[in-house]
């Protein structure tokens, strides 16, 4: 994909089974313009984005099955909350009458409840993403598009945005691309992750898979006569990097491995484990390692 | 589980319980179109503003449509050497009705509705300047153009449901009171006039869609590369007031071609509406020899709307937010 000479996306091909999707990237990474390629306001110079299978260019069956929450604010500030809602799935192709009930009952369920009669302008951060989700679910698409749905909100709405998309997905089977961010909210809600940087797809996956370590590692606290850990840990075939202070370190060995040799030799050695704690690899480590390996590796 | 302002708990079982899903069916996909240009007037119309600029554009109507009772009430009395005007003194009606007719073209011609439209056009100027931030400017300013283009057949949906916004707000300030002056003159003088004077009656309706399609590409081009009220007027009182202005000097005062005129959007504009209403070819100020040709009236509109129409496509394809 070109825009102005500039390659934007490139040989990016991949695809996605239904669930929540979290489609993370560093800024300039190509997430908004794929959004656009996916939605046809974008057509790539190269290649085809098929959505069900479907192209979406030309016709006009694959947008009426997608939902989409942009991240700007996208509405007047003068409009009513119900009055957008409705006007969405107007637009959509719903009759007005239906389109009024399902903004109501949509309204209802997303929590918007009696604000949706002010207009909004005066509405909080929490309330306007919540009336945008309302204006993507209003046609009852199977296939949710959310740009940034969480931005701006305070830690409390944010649990409520991120709990109302866990059960969209979950309870009511609806397939959502997140783009975000925030890595936190994707490793909270999203069981697919497709990692963008400078327009190529590093990965496209479960999330699990993703950060499924590479090493089995160890948060060790031991004491006793050792006189040189390092040595006692590499005979038991084990990495070890001190921590700050003396007895305390993190120690890698083969995927998989059990620790049982690493008790032995330290045992053999006149010491003892205090403590031994898995280390989960968290998912901004992994991300950043992902684009600091891309960035190398150009 | 952290409770909200909202009740989260609360509202995620609401969800699951509540959420139903929809199995209508969907209307014509051209439907859209008349949501659009509801909307886009709907927005136009909560702004007092907009209220202030229409009611201020319709004091020429009401000058109009008042004036018209009192020349069939002149008309009436002409058999009196005097009559008494309201609180403004005695006047003799050959008099008021020599005014009237003659200088102020109050007859019912098409000379009536010629000088309507001229009038009205400094109102509809800065009235389709505000129209045209306000529904197609601000849609760009607050990113909502990606909204519409998310939805089936969003761009072309959009750019339609607003041309057609668009022409109301003409409308509303040029045609429909035309329509009311006909009518009014229809009855005040004899509903036959609805046979004999069809050639205004359709010169009105003509002159309507020209202003249309000659302003609202104009409009959509300069609304989408300026967005804001306050450029937007500058640039389209620099259009219709400047270059005018600048077109007379040019030809009148510099002696070059009338072709120079072409410039002039609004001079186009009445020169083509004038052959529309049957009305003599002669815009009062203008000498007739260095008036502009009605083929370069029309080439030049012509040429200016393939010119915006192809600046709004440019710019709307590009999906520009900001």
């Amino acid at each position: 994909m070109e825009i102005g000479g500039k390659k934007i996306l490139r040989e990016l091909s991949f695809s996605v089974s239904p669930g929540i999707i979290g489609l993370l990237g560093p800024n300039g990474a190509g997430k908004s313009t794929f959004i656009k390629l996916i939605l046809g306001v974008m057509r790539p110079t190269k290649g085809e984005v098929l959505l069900n299978g479907k192209g979406n260019y030309g016709g006009e069956d694959p947008l009426t099955r997608v939902g989409f929450m942009p991240e700007a604010r996208a509405f007047h500030p003068s409009m009513r909350g119900v009055d957008y809602v409705i006007f969405a799935g107007e637009l959509q192709g719903m009759p007005r009458r239906d389109a009024r009930r399902r903004a109501n009952e949509t309204l209802d369920c997303l929590g918007v409840g009696e604000s949706r009669f002010r207009p909004m302008g005066q509405y909080s951060a929490g309330m306007i993403q919540k009336t945008k989700l309302a204006q993507a679910l209003v046609h009852d698409p199977p296939l949710l598009i959310l740009d940034e749905p969480t931005a701006g909100l305070d830690p409390p709405s944010r649990e409520e945005m991120l709990e109302l998309l866990r059960v969209l997905g979950d309870s009511h089977g609806k397939s959502i691309l997140i783009s975000t961010h925030l890595l936190g909210d994707v490793e909270r809600t999203c069981d697919q992750v497709v990692v963008l940087n400078q327009g190529e797809c590093l990965f496209c996956g479960k999330l699990l898979e993703l950060l499924k370590p590479s090493k089995s590692l160890f948060q060790i606290s031991f004491a006793g006569e050792m006189e040189n850990p390092q040595e006692i840990f590499q005979s038991a075939g084990w990495e070890f990097t001190l921590g700050e202070e003396p007895g305390l370190g993190v120690v890698a060995g083969p995927p998989g491995e059990s620790p049982t040799h690493l008790f032995q030799s330290i045992h053999r050695a006149r010491g003892w484990v205090k403590k031994l704690v898995p280390v989960e690899p968290r998912l901004d480590e992994v991300f950043f390692t992902l684009i600091q390996n891309h960035r190398g590796g150009k | 589980m952290v409770e909200s302002e909202f009740g989260l708990e609360s509202g995620s079982k609401k969800l699951i319980l509540e959420y139903r899903p929809w199995k209508g069916q969907r209307v014509a996909s051209w439907m859209p179109i008349f949501s659009i240009a509801r909307e886009a007037v709907y927005q136009l119309f909560r702004r007092k503003v907009f209220w202030l600029i229409y009611a201020l554009g319709l004091l020429v109507f009401f000058l109009y449509f008042f004036g018209q009772y009192l020349f069939f009430w002149v008309a009436d009395q002409q058999a009196e050497p005097v009559v008494r005007v309201g609180g403004f003194g005695r006047a003799n009606p050959n008099d008021m009705l020599q005014f009237l007719r003659g200088i102020l073209k109050m007859d019912g011609s098409a000379e009536t509705f010629r000088n309507f439209f001229s009038f009205q056009a400094r109102a509809l100027v800065i009235l389709l300047a505000f129209a045209g931030t306000t529904i197609l400017g601000e849609d760009l300013i607050h990113g909502t153009l990606l909204f519409f283009q998310s939805k089936p057949r969003g761009l072309r949906n959009y750019l339609v449901g607003k041309f057609l916004a668009a022409s109301l707000v003409v409308h509303l300030l040029t045609t429909l009171p035309a329509l009311l002056l006909f009518f009014e003159i229809c009855f005040l003088e004899s509903w036959s006039r609805l046979w004999t004077q069809q050639r205004v009656f359709w010169g009105i309706l003509g002159y309507g869609v020209l202003l249309n399609a000659g302003l609202v590409p104009l409009l959509f081009a300069s609304a989408a590369s300026v967005r804001k009220t306050v450029p937007m007027i500058l640039l389209w009182a620099g259009l219709f007031l400047l270059i005018p202005s600048l077109c007379m000097i040019l030809v009148e005062g510099l002696g070059l071609s009338p072709a120079w005129r072409m410039l002039d959007v609004w001079g186009c504009l009445e020169c083509l509406g004038e052959r529309c209403l049957g009305a003599p070819t002669s815009i009062p100020g203008q000498r007739p020899d260095l008036q502009i040709k009605p083929i370069l009236a029309g080439l030049s509109l012509s040429l200016l709307s393939v010119f915006c129409l192809a600046i709004t496509r440019s710019i709307y394809l590009r999906g520009e937010n900001e």
